[in-house]
């Protein structure tokens, strides 16, 4: 059963502007679980990234976006029209025009990211000796505690250079490209069992999949693996027992890694048998309550949405859901309680 | 026949596309106004169903969810049943369940409650102060047509003692009697689907129905 209520909430408000699609938007009200829907093109996946770039506060947060985009290829090597280029995707219509993030956290005060244009500087070129004006980003962040941290991204002999990020909101951004293969899953995993926590995951797992005895942390071929015990089969990868799994495991474990942190699911049902739906989503619901941390979940399963129902009938306090809409060539946000979405579901309505 | 039930489900539940929302308790009455809207020529609404008369409040409660600009109005249709007091009390109540966005609250039947958006209004059956349903004004409907059918059935109710039924009641086993005596393809078709049988007896132009097209007659386009 899922726990009674917990007092913290992480992300209970933020604010976008001038972030890719995103003129301008705002939500506030926000809940433990929120489901974020709405068309192809309207700014879902936008929106997650735009979290993740202000909590984390540093380039490096652009490029693991990149990189789960599949944009940022092996090479980092630029030159300065292509440093714009790197960065003008980032920038509402493409212009580069300061970008403003923020959110409220209800437990440690607002942080705020803001990503401009800095001074022009000169660059030359490693290959020819020529040189090159260029304009590099800077990323301005203040974190919640007040400490605030500069980051401009250099181009050094043809490499992007910047400083580590500093006072990070925890957060992690699972999609499609990179959930299960996240470099950190494996030493999460690992603290949890060192903790003694990995009971619930395991219970989780198994009450989606019954022939799944165990789980461990081995080395295998050269690195660490997670296998797993499976009826019938012996140990065997993750991996190898079904995409599915592997992603649920993957959510589980970075929502219970660290008490008070923030997740961010893009496009949640991949990977999910229609009827294991409602179970997932009990254990992400559970997970969360459990380790006092805020999930985002966007979708655009009709399935997926619908197998929430159990859950929006007992905790519907819990959910908020926001539709990315076009309206008049701008996107905006709109917001409904878990009751609203509940009611909705349950007079089948086409929420998306 | 199947587009037509499919055409009715789409209404219920997808996107508003019509400033009007015509919002009944069950499937068979949705079906009787999308019918009667268009044989009418009263254009601009869309019908849906709660699916029970205590089914408004969530019903209403989850329409946030598909309102989108331009859509204005939701007009509630209920039954009287016993009491049409106690039947407007009850749709206020139900109004009043959404909270997170809240509606407005009409005083009375057939006023229009402006004060936030959509715009709602309550259409009670027979009329703002019968008691009855959409049945007895089905059967009245009915009667001047099939005056022969009309009498065979006031026999066979006298005879099978329903006349003491509630009105609520009493309407239905009318109405079905004598749907199913002038209908003997289907004699146990539904209210839903009657309008495609080209025996059906229920005549859209009487009279009875006057008032419901005068009211909904000031928001057509």
């Amino acid at each position: 059963m899922i726990p009674p209520e917990v007092g913290h909430l992480m992300i209970s408000s933020f604010e976008i502007q001038k972030y890719r699609c995103f003129s301008g938007v705002s939500a506030k009200g926000l809940s433990r679980i929120n489901i974020i829907v709405g068309r192809s093109g309207t700014g879902k996946t936008a929106l997650l990234e735009g979290l993740f770039l202000c909590a984390g506060g540093s380039p490096q947060h652009y490029f693991n976006i990149l990189g789960m985009r599949g944009v940022l290829g092996q090479q980092l090597r630029l030159e300065s029209e292509a440093y714009d280029q790197f960065f003008r995707e980032m920038f509402y219509k493409f212009e580069i025009t300061p970008i403003s993030l923020r959110f409220d956290d209800s437990y440690r005060g607002t942080w705020t990211l803001n990503i401009g244009p800095g001074a022009q500087k000169q660059l030359v070129s490693p290959e020819s000796g020529d040189t090159a004006i260029y304009t590099p980003i800077a990323f301005s962040a203040k974190s919640g505690s007040g400490k605030e941290h500069e980051s401009t991204v250099r181009l050094e002999g043809g490499n992007l250079r910047f400083p580590p990020p500093s006072d990070p909101f925890s957060i992690a951004f699972l999609n499609n490209a990179t959930i299960g293969q996240q470099p950190g899953l494996m030493t999460r995993f690992s603290q949890i069992v060192t903790d003694g926590r990995e009971d619930k995951i395991i219970q989780a797992l198994q009450a989606l999949y019954e022939d799944i005895d165990d789980v461990r942390l081995v080395s295998y071929g050269g690195g660490n693996v997670l296998l797993a015990s499976v009826k019938g089969l012996g140990r065997i990868p993750m991996g190898s027992v079904s995409g599915g799994i592997n992603k649920y495991l993957s959510i589980l474990v970075t929502i219970r890694y660290k008490q008070r942190s923030v997740v961010l699911i893009d496009e949640l049902e991949n990977g999910f048998y229609y009827a294991n739906l409602t179970g997932a989503w009990k254990g992400i619901v559970e997970a969360c309550l459990a380790a006092e941390s805020q999930v985002f979940v966007s979708t655009h399963s009709n399935e997926c949405l619908h197998a929430l129902l159990p859950l929006l009938e007992e905790h519907s306090d819990h959910f908020t859901m926001i539709r990315t809409e076009k309206l008049q060539n701008e996107i905006v946000l709109v917001q409904f309680s878990g009751s609203e979405l509940r009611d909705a579901i349950e007079h089948g309505f086409e929420v998306r | 026949m199947g587009s037509k039930l499919d055409e009715l489900d789409t209404e219920n539940q997808g996107p508003l596309t019509q400033p009007s929302l015509i919002l009944c308790e069950g499937r068979s009455d949705a079906a009787f106004f999308f019918r009667l809207t268009r044989e009418r020529k009263l254009n601009g609404f869309q019908v849906g169903w709660v699916g029970g008369k205590t089914q408004f409040g969530s019903y209403l409660n989850g329409l946030r969810t598909r309102i989108k600009p331009g859509f204005q109005r939701v007009i509630i249709v209920r039954d009287c049943d016993e009491n049409p007091q106690e039947a407007f009390d009850d749709i206020v109540a139900q109004i009043k369940i959404a909270k997170n966005h809240p509606y407005p609250i009409p005083v009375a039947p057939k006023t229009v409650a402006t004060t936030g958006t959509p715009h709602i209004s309550v259409l009670l059956l027979p009329d703002s102060n019968q008691k009855g349903t959409l049945e007895t004004l089905l059967v009245l409907s009915i009667r001047d047509r099939h005056p022969d059918l009309y009498k065979c059935m006031l026999a066979y109710a006298d005879c099978t003692g329903t006349t003491n039924w509630d009105i609520g009641k009493y309407s239905k086993m009318q109405l079905h009697s004598m749907i199913a005596a002038a209908c003997p393809k289907n004699p146990g078709c539904s209210l839903t689907i009657i309008w495609a049988d080209r025996d059906n007896p229920i005549c859209l132009d009487h009279e009875c129905f006057r008032p419901i097209c005068d009211y909904l007659g000031q928001f057509a386009r």
